[in-house]
């Protein structure tokens, strides 16, 4: 491949720049610094490659023309194929190349990677195929190691220092470990973990004890319970065996009495309580006998004593007759005073009856007194007759007042009026004076009616004018309508179209009656005037009266007429209460009569009252009222004359019927002289005598029936006696007697037994443990048992158990401490988090040896294959170069470079001059080339290679660049002036480039 | 007829969180509490709430040798929920097998622990509906069985509810946790299925649910987000679910376009701006800072200047109780080589990619990873541990080089 030209749009300093590299393929581009000649290289990259990224594109995209886009074309020549120009430019087409290839065609971006450039990159044109001698700057201070690492690098790839990386990672590493050090961070990590690790044991030891703490607190905890249990036993075993042997000595005494009850078993039939039932029925028995004699002999004491009590029956028959005298004989002592009073009472009542008989016989004797009516009712009707009357009599006063007073009033204004009458005008003359006073007042009336005339009149004119007008047209418009149609009828007759013509013709007669007609009705049908001539005389007539004179003391007549006006009124005034006043004397007349009428027809209701009610007639009234009292008082004396007088007789015959029965019991009890006390004495004695008798009668008869009852209980009991010897089996009371004194002897035993039992269920009162301990008592459970081996049992299993409860608070404190301080959980995580900090540590030193151990494993594999090739190619350019002074070049096992001269000798290149060590290092950059297996020959680029070459060195060099170039273009890069060779050619670069833009 | 309880799982209780060297004591002592924070809070929540029971499915602990610390922490949180009469149901998982070494604690009457074998436990309390909870503990730390064909579903119970710590069949990494298929479970027929195992919150099933509620705690940096557990009420007609956040730490992960950051005032200030809105209202955060897409950077990213640039923006985080403590910055740089590219090459750097392409081991590591003192803390190099450091140091090389031959 070979750069045929360039045309940069722009680029760095190039603007529109274009440049013919020549058909040779050795050229040298000769500029000064800052000419751009790194800038065209740079160009020529970014066509062949692609723009690199921004950053360092950057210093090629700034400038003054910034329209232009940043790039160009480069055409190159490819042997066999022909020229082909690539055009790339940063924004057009996105900075992808189009390539115009030789028979037209184009192709694109993808063409040139894959096709024309195999894959070759620019970093591999950087490395390989372009190179300076920058780094051959400090060679002078290359201590041989270095110079040869150096050099060993850039036959490697180019220009880096693999050595050096090499170091830098052996560096890193060992600073991050060392086998056998200390202080590098995993060294120091490893240390710490190891003291966590010992801490950690340390606590994995602690918390075993903890484990077996637990299991221990978990083991006592059961023993615990299980002694708990067990002391529990043991004390309930303890107490049962002291209750037991609190009654085990009242259980060997029941056991005894119950063994000596069982001899008694042939007194079986002997009756329970039989001896004491015995003696109890036969005590009774005597009792019972010296009771009954008892009785009988206070029978007889009573038989006699009754004896001697005497009743007489007669009197108790009368018992009731006595007591009834008795009480009447009270009676008639103790209203006899009553009756003393009652006969005084009744004298002055008559008396006084005789008195008010007298005051009212003045009045009329003639009158019976019991035969009037009196009553609440009778009275009220009096007041009222009474009461109208004297009201009927007042009114009739005042009416008699009034009128007298009326009469002088009435008096008084007829003389009033006559007076005003002759003060006053004649009316005629009055007349005449209002109708002067009222002319005044027509005379603005009248003004007024002649200005509505006036407008009255303009009305009328304007319409007359307006009548006139239509009276014109009234004529004027049926004339034309009539003519002009007339005309045309005729026209179309004469024309021919005579229905047409007659039509028009009678048309024409039709609007000239309708518009005739029209205009009459506007015109109007009244005449305007006659109405404007009696207007006119109207107003005539009202001038006329306009003009008449006013009068000339006109003021004067109108205060007269005032004067003359207000005596008329006042007149008038009194004229009209006079007629008044009369009216209201008549009518009172008319009243006065009526109530006098009233009155007198009152006064005979009074008396026609007096009639019927039988009471006397009188003139006076006012003395009804008086009469009526008078005679209302005698009637009630009256009544209580004849109350006194019944009662009087009453008394007198219930004495009499007194003495009569009195006079009647004295005979039947022949007791003439008894009084009703002495009766009633005797009785009440009869009546206790024979109460005694009955009493002493009742005592008898109850004392023998209680004599009875005695012998019947006496049979009963020696009843009961016998059987009970029958019971025993014996016949006699002896017997009977020796029976029961052994029967009383068991019954004893037996009592023993009960108490015995009783104390017993005293001293245990639980019936179950009472069965249970006659059970043990019957089997002898305890009989082996001593209290002391249970006291001591209790004994030691409360000592066990606190010696356990203190080993439980012990291990419960413990574990407590440890659960609630657990430093070993963060002991545990610092641990794991330095593990995993180590680890990290780890791998990033794992990194560096592995990138170290790879950078090796290259370098020895480049040793081997690589190295041989590129030495071999470089040892023919050294010859080339030195003129066979030098034919080989190696690379010894101790890493240094070693040059074989033309007769044999080994010289260490590190010993020669920096001439000789710059042309090997040339040497091995063009023997990379040259082994590089590239698709075309692809032109290389050497930037100011040979400045510190000696003239001959130089010479060479460019003669065995001469010859690379035959195979591929060399483009040699230089601001040092270069003597022209054959086959090389020239370009110069100007750095005045950016002025000479136009 | 309803019930409410609280699905978890995960707890790990007391799990030692790794890599955060860097955390001050203050916040490492809150880092460290922070399982024991959450557990706290789902009692807090299940008293609240008066929830009927807790269903805890699994890795209770962190470990087969539970820390004493998580156990008894465990049962206060167990007494306290027995105060409030709210029972527990709890299985015990991969990290926590029956077979583990333990000290003897007994968590209260209210705790039901499911044995090694599939088994049924009832909830059975006056006025409430009578639920049936299926389940079984780990017994060693490995079951590569489907212990499914042993849930039998007995219809003596309104409700039926299964635990299950494991993971789904095809998952490989997984497969020796129980595997199960998402058809097997519903076959069941069950009302709810409470599953453990999986750390992230994930709904396998919405009706009838069957949910991973997802660690408690996020317990390393790749459990990022919110986590917790969910509320549950299972009625009749159906369930509702409510996600309640338990986490006192969080994690985040954090991708930063870094485009036009030049300098490191620019990068400070950008930094801060993330910090302030990564901080959450009372929880702490710990957060990963991952930046992209900036040549600028590369420099600024020297070793130095992140710890320089972390000290900045960790000042004052220390005191606070809504911390936002970035645990680390790396730096996912645009690369300015292609790869493929590389390797295809005949160049050094593709001999070199070629040659660790055929590397499977270094053994040089054996200086450290065979220390005698040294192995007894490390994790043993896995094959997938040695790959990735192998890739790792060529991408240091590369980066090496390639910048001195383009410089």
């Amino acid at each position: 491949m070979k750069f045929i030209s360039v045309y940069i749009e722009r680029f760095g300093q190039f603007y529109q720049w274009s440049q013919t590299f020549g058909e040779g393929s050795f050229l040298v581009l000769y500029g000064p610094n800052e000419a751009g000649k790194s800038t065209l290289m740079a160009f020529i990259k970014a066509i062949l490659f692609g723009f690199p990224k921004k950053t360092e594109l950057r210093p090629y995209i700034s400038g003054p023309i910034e329209k232009l886009d940043i790039g160009g074309t480069l055409t190159i020549e490819i042997e066999s194929i022909g020229r082909i120009k690539i055009e790339r430019y940063l924004h057009k087409n996105e900075g992808q190349a189009t390539l115009y290839l030789p028979h037209g065609d184009l192709g694109d971006e993808d063409d040139l990677q894959r096709q024309w450039l195999k894959g070759y990159s620019r970093r591999i044109y950087d490395s390989i195929f372009s190179f300076n001698l920058e780094g051959l700057k400090d060679l002078d201070r290359m201590k041989a190691d270095e110079f040869n690492h150096y050099l060993f690098s850039t036959g490697m790839m180019g220009s880096s220092n693999i050595f050096k990386l090499e170091n830098h990672l052996q560096k890193k590493a060992a600073h991050l470990f060392k086998p056998s050090g200390s202080v590098p961070p995993i060294n120091k990590l490893i240390s710490e973990l190891s003291e966590l690790k010992k801490k950690l044991t340390s606590w994995h030891r602690t918390l075993d004890d903890y484990k077996h703490w637990k299991q221990e607190l978990t083991t006592l905890l059961d023993q615990q319970g299980q002694e708990e249990e067990r002391l529990k036993a043991t004390e309930h075993r303890h107490a049962q065996f002291l209750k037991y042997k609190a009654c085990e000595s009242l259980f060997i005494d029941y056991q005894f009495l119950l063994s000596k009850i069982t001899e008694f078993t042939d007194h079986a039939s002997f009756p329970d309580e039989g001896l004491s039932q015995y003696e109890q029925w036969h005590g009774r028995i005597v009792t019972l006998q010296g009771e009954a004699a008892e009785l009988r002999s206070r029978q007889a004491a009573l038989k006699e004593r009754m004896q001697t009590i005497t009743v007489d029956t007669a009197f108790i028959a009368k018992e009731e007759e006595i007591y009834s005298l008795r009480r009447e004989y009270e009676f008639i002592q103790s209203v006899e005073p009553e009756f003393q009073v009652r006969n005084e009472s009744l004298r002055l009542e008559q008396k006084e009856y005789a008195l008010q008989l007298q005051k009212l016989g003045v009045v009329d004797a003639s009158i019976n007194i019991e035969t009037l009516q009196t009553g609440f009712h009778i009275k009220q009707e009096l007041k009222e007759l009474l009461q109208r009357f004297e009201s009927l009599k007042q009114k009739h006063q005042v009416l008699e007042t009034t009128i007298d007073e009326q009469e002088d009033f009435i008096t008084q204004l007829q003389e009033t009026c006559n007076k005003g009458r002759e003060n006053s005008m004649p009316d005629d003359q009055f007349q005449a004076l209002e109708t002067a006073i009222f002319r005044d007042q027509d005379r603005q009336l009248l003004i007024q009616e002649k200005q509505m005339k006036q407008q009255q009149m303009g009305d009328l004119e304007a319409r007359k004018q307006t009548q006139k007008r239509i009276e014109t047209l009234m004529i004027g418009l049926p004339s034309g309508f009539l003519l002009s149609l007339f005309v045309l009828g005729v026209v179309l007759i004469y024309f021919g179209a005579g229905l047409s013509g007659g039509l028009t013709i009678g048309f024409g007669l039709l609007f000239a009656a309708a518009s005739f007609l029209i205009m009459r009705s506007l015109k109007g049908r009244q005449p305007v005037e006659p109405i404007l001539k009696a207007i006119k005389k109207e107003m005539q007539r009202i001038d006329e009266l306009l003009n008449q004179k006013s009068s000339e003391d006109q003021q004067q007549l109108k205060e007269s007429y005032q004067v003359e006006k207000s005596k008329r009124d006042q007149l008038r005034f009194d004229t009209q209460r006079l007629e008044e006043a009369k009216q209201s004397y008549k009518e009172n007349i008319t009243r006065f009569d009526n109530v006098r009428f009233e009155m007198n027809q009152a006064l005979a209701e009074i008396k026609q009252w007096a009639k019927v009610y039988g009471f006397p007639i009188v003139n006076n009234a006012v003395i009804y009222l008086d009469i009526y009292d008078l005679i209302e008082g005698v009637k009630e004396r009256k009544i209580r004359m004849h109350h006194l007088e019944v009662q009087q007789q009453e008394h007198v015959d219930r004495k009499e019927a007194y003495e009569h029965k009195l006079e009647m019991l004295q005979q039947e009890l022949e007791a003439p002289e008894y009084q009703p006390f002495d009766f009633e004495a005797d009785l009440v004695k009869y009546k206790e005598n024979q109460s005694k008798r009955r009493q002493l009668e009742d005592t008898i008869q109850e004392l023998q029936e209680q004599e009875a009852g005695l012998m019947k209980k006496i049979a009963r009991y020696q009843e009961e006696c016998d059987k009970l010897l029958t019971e025993a089996g014996v016949e006699t009371e002896e017997a009977f007697r020796h029976l029961a004194k052994r029967a009383e002897e068991l019954r004893e035993l037996k009592k023993q037994r009960e108490s015995l039992w009783l104390q017993i269920n005293h001293v245990v009162p639980q019936q179950d443990f009472l069965n249970q301990a006659m059970r043990w008592f019957e089997t002898g459970y305890w009989a082996e048992t001593q209290e002391e081996e249970l006291i001591q049992e209790v004994k030691a299993l409360k000592e066990s158990l606190a010696s356990k409860q203190k080993r439980i608070a012990d291990l419960n404190s413990a574990i407590r401490q440890l659960e609630e301080t657990i430093p070993h959980a963060d002991l545990k995580h610092e641990y794991e988090e330095k593990r995993s900090e180590l680890n990290d540590l780890a791998k990033q030193w794992a990194v560096y040896r592995t990138a170290k151990e790879l950078l090796t494993e290259a370098k020895e594999a480049y040793r081997k294959t690589q190295l041989p090739k590129v030495l071999h190619q470089a040892s023919e350019y050294i010859k080339e170069i030195t003129a066979g002074r030098y034919k080989n070049i190696f690379f010894s096992e101790e890493d240094q470079f070693i040059l074989e001269l033309t007769e044999g000798k080994i010289i260490p290149l590190y010993q020669l001059s920096r001439g000789t060590k710059e042309q090997v290092y040339v040497s091995l950059r063009l023997a990379l080339a040259a082994i590089f297996s590239a698709p075309y020959a692809l032109p290389l680029f050497i930037d100011d290679g040979f400045v510190n070459f000696d003239d001959d060195r130089k010479e060479q060099t460019i003669n065995l660049l001469k010859k690379i170039a035959v195979r591929r273009q060399v483009i040699i890069l230089t601001c040092h002036e270069m003597n022209p060779n054959q086959g090389m050619e020239r370009i110069d670069l100007s750095s005045e480039r950016m002025e000479s833009y136009g | 007829m309803s019930i409410t309880f609280i699905h978890a799982a995960d707890l790990h209780l007391d799990r030692p969180f790794k890599g955060l060297s860097s955390l001050p004591q203050a916040l490492k002592a809150r880092v460290r509490e922070s399982t024991f924070t959450a557990l706290d809070r789902l009692v807090e929540t299940a008293r609240e709430q008066s929830v009927d029971f807790v269903i805890l499915a699994g890795d209770i602990f962190d470990e087969a040798n539970r820390s004493l610390r998580a156990q008894l922490h465990l049962k206060r949180a167990c007494q306290s929920l027995e105060e409030q009469n709210i029972e527990v149901f709890m299985s015990h998982g991969n990290h926590d097998p029956l077979n583990g070494e333990w000290h003897e604690i007994t968590y209260g009457e209210n705790v039901h622990v499911f044995g090694s074998a599939p088994e049924v436990l009832g909830f059975n309390r006056p006025g409430k509906p009578k639920v049936n909870l299926y389940g079984f503990s780990y017994e060693t730390r490995h079951i590569t069985e489907s212990m499914l064909s042993l849930y039998q579903r007995k219809s003596n119970a309104d409700f039926h509810i299964g635990l299950l710590h494991g993971s789904i069949k095809g998952n490989t990494d997984h497969d020796v946790y129980a595997p199960f298929t998402v058809q097997e479970l519903l076959e069941k027929d069950f009302d709810y299925w409470a599953l453990g195992h999986i750390h992230q919150r994930l709904a396998l099933q919405q009706e009838p649910p069957i949910h991973y509620p997802g660690s408690l705690q996020g317990l390393s940096a790749k459990e990022t987000g919110d986590k917790g557990f969910y509320l549950v009420q299972l009625e009749e007609q159906g369930s509702e679910m409510t996600f309640i956040s338990a986490a006192d730490i969080i994690w985040q992960h954090l991708e930063l376009s870094m485009g036009e950051v030049e300098t490191m005032d620019h990068l400070v200030t950008k930094l801060k701006e993330v910090k302030e809105k990564s901080r959450l209202h009372s929880q702490g955060v710990l957060l990963r800072l991952q930046l992209k897409k900036s040549n600028h950077l590369k420099a600024l990213l020297e070793e130095e200047f992140v710890e320089e640039l972390l000290e900045v923006l960790r000042e004052g985080e220390e005191e606070r109780r809504d911390f936002v403590w970035p645990y680390t910055i790396q730096s996912s740089l645009t690369q300015d080589y292609d790869y493929e590219q590389l390797r295809k090459e005949s160049h050094f750097l593709g001999d070199l990619i070629r040659l660790s392409e055929n590397i499977e081991s270094v053994p040089s590591l054996d200086e450290l990873y065979k220390h005698v003192r040294a192995r007894q803390y490390l994790e043993p190099l896995r094959e997938s541990d040695q790959r990735q450091l192998i890739k790792e140091a060529e991408r240091l090389l590369i980066e090496v080089l390639h910048k001195e031959i383009t410089s």
